[in-house]
């Protein structure tokens, strides 16, 4: 027993002596051992042995290695990038949200705009063209019941059943309304509308119609037949041009697949040209909407997402341009899909 | 050039001397990722995966230990990780083919170590012994098979690997002992010592 405790004592030796760890005194030590034990000299030899084995495993590494790492090493700058990739992409997303917040949150109706009943908009544009003058005046004192009083029907009546760019009365500022075939004033009332609409008569057809589909519509349209561009060019040629809140978006936030639309409206203060433009983010026109003068009050028209070939745009944030004479307004509508 | 010189050039951004680093431990690299993961697609991805790192990581190294030292123990990790990753997907294919009914299919990493040994350069007797050697050294323990790796065949010295392993050199004398006394019980068994 006492000699197997020494042969694991010299085997730890022979073991340190072949690895070449071993001091002089060991190695010796170990000779020594080897030459007078048989299990030890056959230990030494299958180490010795097992040393031949393990070359049998050193592989060579491939000599195309640097290249390949030299290569990542290299394309990192490009990986890194990469790897930033999804960060940005979430910094964007924030961003997006915050700004889609931010427009929600200042486009949404004002008190007075609220109350007005939202006009079901056809989705193809027309401009009225009603051939008698309206005028239209605000009496926002006013208390007596508001009449619509429109002149009888002509022949160019019809075409403002079609018209998608409408004139709404504001329900808060009471419009006191004279629509008659002189521009005159005419009979001025004001406050709840749609009942005394439906109770007044004589109505023109475009009337008519509006009352039935729930609006406050309160006449025709002035004479767009001397609308020219020339009244545009000369506005925005105009250096005193204000940021005013004239205009409003509502639902802004529209999916043209699934037929939303936004309904943009714009308080003509004075009859004047009327532009309402989008455009993408390029600054590039998408659609004109509206560019001809308009009298006095509210109008509205529709954008469903779609350019001026009729084709649903891309999703993303285009800028609504309107302006009514000197005033500008910008406003956003966001297209998701 | 002196291998320091070459550290604070490369940490200097001069990319280009890490060649030389590559040139000088690829071998021990790619052996020791070859020798763990046993198959050679899968060693030349943890070869360049540990340079990278290394090279991501140079800036941090101060110089305290050797850079084999710090380089080896960089693959050591890698390896693991990587043996690791392959299990799992041994596992999670072994399952599917559970699941499945289908017949038993050999492991990736099996049937790429066949294709491995089906080298044309080596002989056939020595193919024999080579897979016989490396089936008994799968057959002991993770530290006894490190250390007998280490020490035989990528040729460490006991200090190495202590520092390596994060042991002491008398711990690494004893678990290279034992590694070798049941290596040799096995060997002498198939008749190879």
């Amino acid at each position: 027993m006492k000699g197997h405790k020494d042969c694991q004592k010299f085997k730890e030796m022979i073991m340190e002596t072949r690895d070449g760890e071993a001091s002089a005194e060991t190695a010796k030590k170990a000779a020594e051992h080897i030459a007078s034990c048989a299990e030890c000299a056959q230990y030494d030899a299958d180490l010795e042995k097992m040393a031949s084995l393990a070359s049998l495993m050193k592989v060579e590494a491939p000599d195309y290695l640097e290249t390949r790492v030299m290569a990542v090493i290299s394309g990192q700058k490009v990986k890194i990038s990469r790897n930033l990739a999804p960060l940005f992409t979430y910094a964007a997303s924030f961003a997006l949200v915050l700004f889609v917040s931010v427009f929600i949150i200042y486009n949404r109706p004002t008190s007075a705009v609220k109350d007005i009943a939202m006009a079901p908009v056809p989705a193809v544009k027309h401009v009225m063209t009603a051939k008698a003058p309206v005028e239209v005046k605000y009496a926002k004192q006013a208390v007596k019941p508001a009449v619509v009083a429109a002149s009888p029907r002509t022949e160019s009546a019809p075409a403002v059943r079609a018209a998608s760019v409408q004139q709404i009365q504001p329900a808060v500022s009471a419009p006191v309304v004279a629509a008659a075939p002189a521009p005159a004033p005419g009979v001025s009332y004001a406050s709840a509308a749609p009942a005394i609409t439906n109770s007044q008569a004589p109505k023109t057809a475009a009337a008519s119609n509006q009352v039935e589909n729930g609006n406050m519509i309160s006449g025709a349209a002035a004479p767009v037949n001397s609308i020219h561009d020339a009244d545009a060019d000369k506005i925005t040629a105009t250096p005193t041009v204000v940021m005013t809140d004239i205009g409003v978006v509502a639902d802004n936030l529209i999916n043209p697949n699934k037929g939303q639309c936004a309904k943009i409206r714009v308080q003509v203060a004075q009859p004047e040209t009327v532009k309402i433009i989008i455009y993408d983010k390029a600054a590039r026109v998408v659609a004109v909407l509206l560019n001809e003068s308009k009298d006095t009050g509210t109008w509205e028209t529709t954008w469903c997402g779609q350019n001026a070939a009729g084709a649903v745009v891309s999703q993303g944030v285009y800028p609504v341009y309107i302006q009514a004479g000197l005033s500008v307004a910008k406003k956003f509508i966001i297209v998701t899909k | 050039m002196d291998e320091l010189e070459i550290i604070e050039k490369v940490k200097r951004g001069e990319s280009k001397y890490f060649a030389e680093i590559i040139t000088k431990y690829k071998k021990v690299v790619f052996g020791h990722a070859y020798n763990f993961l046993r198959n050679k697609e899968e060693a030349e991805d943890a070869a360049q995966e540990i340079f990278v790192s290394v090279y991501n990581n140079l800036k941090n190294f101060r110089g305290d230990s050797k850079l084999s030292t710090w380089i080896y123990r960089i693959t050591v990790n890698t390896c693991k990780n990587r043996l690791k990753q392959l299990q799992r997907a041994r596992g999670q294919m072994a399952e599917e083919s559970y699941e499945e009914g289908a017949e038993e299919k050999p492991s990736l990493v099996d049937g790429l170590k066949e294709k491995e040994e089906k080298e044309p350069d080596k002989s056939y007797a020595s193919e024999e012994v080579r897979k016989t050697v490396y089936k008994r050294i799968d057959e002991l323990t993770g530290e006894q098979r490190q250390v007998i790796m280490m020490r035989d065949v990528e040729g460490l010295s006991y200090e190495e690997i202590g520092q390596v392993l994060r042991i002491s050199v008398s711990a690494v004398k004893s678990k290279l002992f034992r590694a070798r006394e049941n290596l040799r019980e096995k060997l002498q068994k198939d008749d190879i010592l």
